[in-house]
C-alpha cells in the first residue's frame, strides 16, 4: 500500500539529486542593498542615496515573476535577504507569492523590524526558517558595531514575537573584533532561548563594494587574524559539545582526516571546473537588480533577469561557472575538508579564483594547533 | 472529491512533492514526497468524480490489477483525506477506515 513518505534525510537527497541533474533548487533573492543598520563589516549594504543611484529595487510583479520562472526551472528552496528584506516596500506580496507557488521560504533578517504583523503573517503561513543575525548580547555591542544603539533590545523583541508563533527561529553570530568576547553571551542566550546558533569566524573581504583585500583597498580590522578566527573556532566547538567525550571523540576525528589526506592525497590532482560547492550546479544568487549570479559574493559570470528567461540565464551561468578552476594546491591540501576556501573566497581575497588565500592557510594551521593542543590537555586532564 | 489547494504540487529533479502552504504549513511545516504512482493519483483528484473512476485511471495508466489499484487508491487517498489534503470523498464519509466496498 502507498503510504506518506516520512520527510527524514529526503531534503538531503532531493538536494543531490539537483546537483546530479544541474537543477537550481536552491536561491537567494537579495530583495535591495539598504539596511536599517550599519555593521561594520557588511559587504552588500549601501545607503538610500547610493542605491537610487546604481538602480532601483524591483517591485514585487518582477520578483513573483523571477520566482515563477526559477520554480519552473526547479527551485524550491528562496532565501530572502538584503540589506534587511523587511525594508521592502513589497516583502509581504513577496513573501506570500513565493509561497503560493509552492516555495520553502527562508528569511534572513537582523530581527529589529519583526512586528506583531510580520510574525503574524509568518505564523499563518510558516517559512522554513527565519535566520536572525545577532550581533552581540546588549545594547552597547549593538551601538557600537551596528550604529543602532536600540538593536539588542529590538531584536530579542523580535525573537519572542517568532517564539509565541512556534515560527523556526535560528541564530546566526559572526564573530568581529566588536563582539568576540561576547560568544559566552550569545551561547547562552540561544540555550535559554532554545533556538540553535551558528557562529562563523570567518568574513569575506566586502569585495562587492570595490577592490580586493590583497590589493590594500580594504581595510583589514573589521575581522579577526587567521589565528583570532581559528581560536574563536576552536572555542565555539567546544562550546558545541556538552560531553567531554563526545568532544574529544570529534577532535580526534578531525585530526585523523588530516592526517590521512597528508599521507594518502596525490598533491598533482587537477581540480575540476566550477566553484567545489553547489554555486552554478544547484543554487544561485539574484541581486537586487536582478541580476542572477551563482554565488552572492561574486558579480561575474552575470546575467540580467530584466532582459533574459531564467532558464537561459542559468544555462548560461551554469555553465560559465563549470570553467572556473580553483587552486590545485587548495584541491590536493591536507585542510580541504575543514577550509572555508572556494573561487569566490580566493577571488574576493586576492583578485583570481585560481589563488591559494592566504588568510585560509594560516587560519587552518592554527586550527589544526590549536586543536592537537586542546586534546592533549583534555587527555592529561582525564588520566 | 477535491484537493486542499494550500498543498503545492511540485516537480523537482524527477520527484514529485507536495508543499503544504498557509494554514496547512502550521500542521506540517516540510514536505510530502509522492511515489510516481501517488503523484498520477494526486492528480485525478481533481477531475474523478470518484474513487471507483480513479481505480479504472490507474489501471489504464499502469499494469496494475484491480484489487491493488483498489488498495492503492482508497489507502493512500484515506491517509490524506483523515489530515484534510484531500476533501470531499464521500466513500470515506460513509466508511470510515478507507477500506474498499
Amino acid at each position: 500500500m502507498l503510504t506518506i513518505q516520512p520527510n527524514d534525510g529526503y531534503e538531503k537527497y532531493l538536494f543531490e539529486r539537483a546537483y546530479d541533474t544541474h537543477t537550481p533548487i536552491s536561491g537567494t533573492f537579495e530583495l535591495l542593498p539598504t539596511c536599517n543598520m550599519d555593521c561594520r563589516m557588511c559587504y552588500i549594504r549601501i545607503s538610500p542615496e547610493e542605491m537610487r543611484r546604481q538602480g532601483r529595487m524591483l517591485s514585487a510583479g518582477e520578483w513573483l515573476r523571477i520566482g515563477r520562472q526559477a520554480g519552473e526551472a526547479g527551485a524550491l528552496f528562496i532565501l530572502l535577504t538584503g540589506g534587511e528584506p523587511l525594508l521592502h516596500p513589497e516583502f509581504r506580496e513577496i513573501y506570500k507569492g513565493l509561497r503560493a507557488l509552492g516555495m520553502c521560504v527562508t528569511v534572513n533578517t537582523n530581527g529589529t523590524l519583526i512586528t506583531e504583523e510580520i510574525a503574524d503573517m509568518w505564523g499563518s503561513d510558516l517559512p522554513r526558517r527565519i535566520n536572525i543575525s545577532l550581533y552581540g548580547s546588549s545594547d552597547e555591542i549593538y551601538g557600537e558595531f551596528c550604529r543602532n544603539p536600540q538593536g539588542f533590545t529590538q531584536v530579542m523583541r523580535g525573537i519572542r514575537l517568532l517564539k509565541e508563533r512556534n515560527i523556526p527561529v535560528k541564530l546566526n553570530c559572526t564573530l568581529t573584533p566588536w563582539n568576540r568576547d561576547d560568544m559566552d553571551n550569545i551561547i547562552r542566550i540561544s540555550e535559554e532561548l532554545e533556538v540553535p546558533v551558528s557562529i562563523p569566524t570567518y568574513l569575506f573581504p566586502p569585495a562587492r563594494k570595490g577592490g580586493c583585500a590583497a590589493c590594500g583597498e580594504t581595510p583589514e580590522e573589521y575581522r579577526l587574524t587567521p589565528q583570532e578566527a581559528a581560536r574563536e573556532q576552536v572555542k565555539a566547538l567546544w562550546r558545541a559539545y556538552h560531553d567531554d567525550w563526545d568532544y574529544r571523540e570529534n577532535l580526534q576525528k578531525i585530526l585523523d582526516e588530516i592526517q590521512e589526506r597528508e599521507k594518502n592525497s596525490d598533491k598533482n590532482v587537477l581540480p575540476p571546473g566550477g566553484f567545489l560547492c553547489s554555486a552554478g550546479v544547484r543554487s544561485f544568487w539574484v541581486n537586487w537588480k536582478g541580476v542572477l549570479t551563482p554565488c552572492g559574493m561574486m558579480t561575474t559570470p552575470a546575467q540580467d533577469l530584466q532582459t533574459m528567461d531564467f532558464a537561459s540565464a542559468w544555462r548560461d551561468i551554469s555553465e560559465a561557472s563549470s570553467r572556473i578552476f580553483t587552486s590545485a594546491k587548495c584541491f590536493n591540501c591536507k585542510y580541504r575538508k575543514i577550509c572555508q576556501t572556494c573561487a569566490a573566497s580566493a577571488r574576493a581575497e586576492t583578485g583570481d579564483d585560481g589563488n591559494t588565500v592566504p588568510y585560509h592557510c594560516e587560519m587552518c594551521r592554527e586550527y589544526e594547533r590549536l586543536l592537537k593542543e586542546h586534546l592533549k590537555e583534555i587527555q592529561e586532564e582525564a588520566t | 472529491m477535491k484537493t486542499n489547494s494550500e498543498y503545492m504540487l511540485r516537480k523537482i529533479a524527477g520527484e514529485t512533492i507536495l508543499i503544504p502552504t498557509g494554514s496547512a504549513s502550521q500542521k506540517l511545516n516540510g514536505m510530502i514526497r509522492l511515489t510516481e504512482t501517488a503523484a498520477f493519483i494526486w492528480q485525478q483528484v481533481d477531475t474523478a468524480s470518484d474513487l471507483a473512476e480513479i481505480v479504472e485511471r490507474l489501471q489504464e495508466e499502469y499494469e496494475v490489477d484491480r484489487e491493488t489499484a483498489n488498495q492503492d487508491v482508497h489507502g493512500f487517498l484515506y491517509q490524506l483525506y483523515i489530515r484534510d489534503i484531500v476533501r470531499d470523498i464521500p466513500e470515506f464519509e460513509e466508511n470510515p477506515g478507507g477500506e474498499k466496498q
